[in-house]
């Protein structure tokens, strides 16, 4: 082997590694994916009613006025240790009813790259909800179910949401 | 000013590598005549041959001109001028701040790296080496970060990011191969590439780091390069 051989070799393994790219995650958007559910049947349910999710003491909407809905996604707050969502279930009759979920979280800072923007992801640690009257607004939650506690950049389904509908 | 460093940082490199390589055709032309096999087979090379230390002239260049670097020493014993116990022990440095994300990065912290090379060369009398070698490093560090502050996406308040003494370490092979040509008496210069693979780190508090010390960008494809002046002693 000649310095004539290697010379070329070596220097096209450096002008390689010279190569620099950004790795930063396409979807860098870090929500909860929510499931709606049948508590009867347990099967994904389509929404037919209006919901629209708001957190406690905010002005700010998460969800407007949602219809035909399997499943959708929710920002966590950065901070709080429990986020207090109102889900506001209403139909065309005018009727209408809110429900409430407590999320215990904790938060993580995370760091990708320099290049890249910082992002909080968390840990869901408890689920806790209330139910309204069927009678005023015939669609409420019946019961939550955890399913995947890590909240990062992959849209998998984290909460099974499941209602109870008056049949 | 980026791009400007960048070119320096590459006229310094390539005329590095020209000078070895200059130097090592040099040096084979000159030695050409001698008879390799009429050494005698039976000639034994001592168990120690010599010793030299060297530092790494691509790390430092790098920590002055771009976002990070390594201030490099070696130390090396020579061995039946065959194999060559190594053990490098370096300073890795970065003080970056992204343009256009404002991340800021800092770290100051040691590495070790140790391994053996081997001379290809089949006139190892020659005072040139053509070597491969393995290396296993190692490095204990702590960065700070900081950034703009990030906006709650639910309550529009703002939360602080910056922490100070993240703590990480990794554990790295290294392949490498490379040259080594003798410039005047004890003075050597040498270069060369290195793949390098994650055996085990940390997760730090931020989940990733962005340049670990000795082994260089956590996300990079492993590959990377030293070029050494190196002092027989």
């Amino acid at each position: 082997m000649t310095i004539g051989k290697i010379f070329p070799f070596i220097a096209s393994l450096f002008i390689l590694g010279a190569c620099s790219n950004i790795d930063c995650p396409l979807d860098n958007v870090v929500e909860m994916t929510c499931g709606l559910y049948s508590a009867e049947k347990k099967t994904s349910l389509k929404l037919t009613d209006t919901l629209t999710v708001m957190p406690l003491h905010s002005d700010s909407v998460l969800l407007n006025r949602a219809q035909n809905v399997s499943s959708f996604v929710l920002p966590l707050s950065y901070a709080g240790d429990v986020d207090t969502l109102l889900f506001r279930f209403s139909n065309a009759e005018g009727q209408s009813a809110t429900d409430t979920l407590w999320i215990g979280k904790t938060n993580q800072k995370h760091f990708e790259s320099s290049d890249c923007p910082l992002s909080i992801f968390h840990t869901l640690q408890t689920v806790r909800w209330s139910s309204h009257d069927i009678s005023v607004m015939p669609v409420t939650i019946d019961s939550v179910s955890l399913v995947r506690p890590i909240v990062n950049y992959e849209n998998i389904e984290n909460l099974r949401i499941f209602l109870r509908t008056a049949q | 000013m980026r791009i400007l460093r960048i070119f320096v940082f590459s006229c310094v490199l390539l005329s590095s590598c020209a000078l070895s390589a200059a130097a090592m055709v040099r040096d084979t032309i000159q030695t050409q005549p001698r008879p390799i096999a009429l050494e005698p087979a039976t000639k034994k090379e001592p168990l120690l041959a010599g010793c030299s230390v060297g530092f790494d002239v691509c790390g430092t260049v790098m920590a002055l001109a771009t976002p990070f670097g390594q201030y490099e020493g070696m130390f090396r014993v020579n061995l039946k001028k065959r194999f060559f116990p190594t053990a490098e022990l370096g300073l890795g440095v970065s003080n970056h701040t992204d343009e256009t994300s404002n991340i800021k990065y800092k770290t100051a912290s040691p590495y070790l790296r140790l391994g053996v090379d081997y001379n290809f060369l089949k006139d190892r009398h020659s005072e040139n080496r053509l070597f491969g070698g393995i290396r296993f490093a190692y490095t204990s560090y702590k960065f700070d970060l900081s950034a703009p502050d990030l906006k709650d996406p639910i309550y529009g308040t703002t939360v602080p990011f910056n922490l100070t003494g993240i703590k990480g370490n990794m554990l790295w092979s290294e392949v490498m191969f490379g040259v080594e040509a003798k410039i005047w008496k004890f003075f050597h210069v040498g270069w060369s590439v290195r793949y390098k693979l994650r055996l085990h780190e940390s997760k730090t508090e931020v989940d990733n780091a962005w340049y670990v010390p000795g082994y260089g960008r956590y996300g990079s494809n492993g590959l990377g390069g030293s070029f050494n002046v190196v002092f027989d002693i």
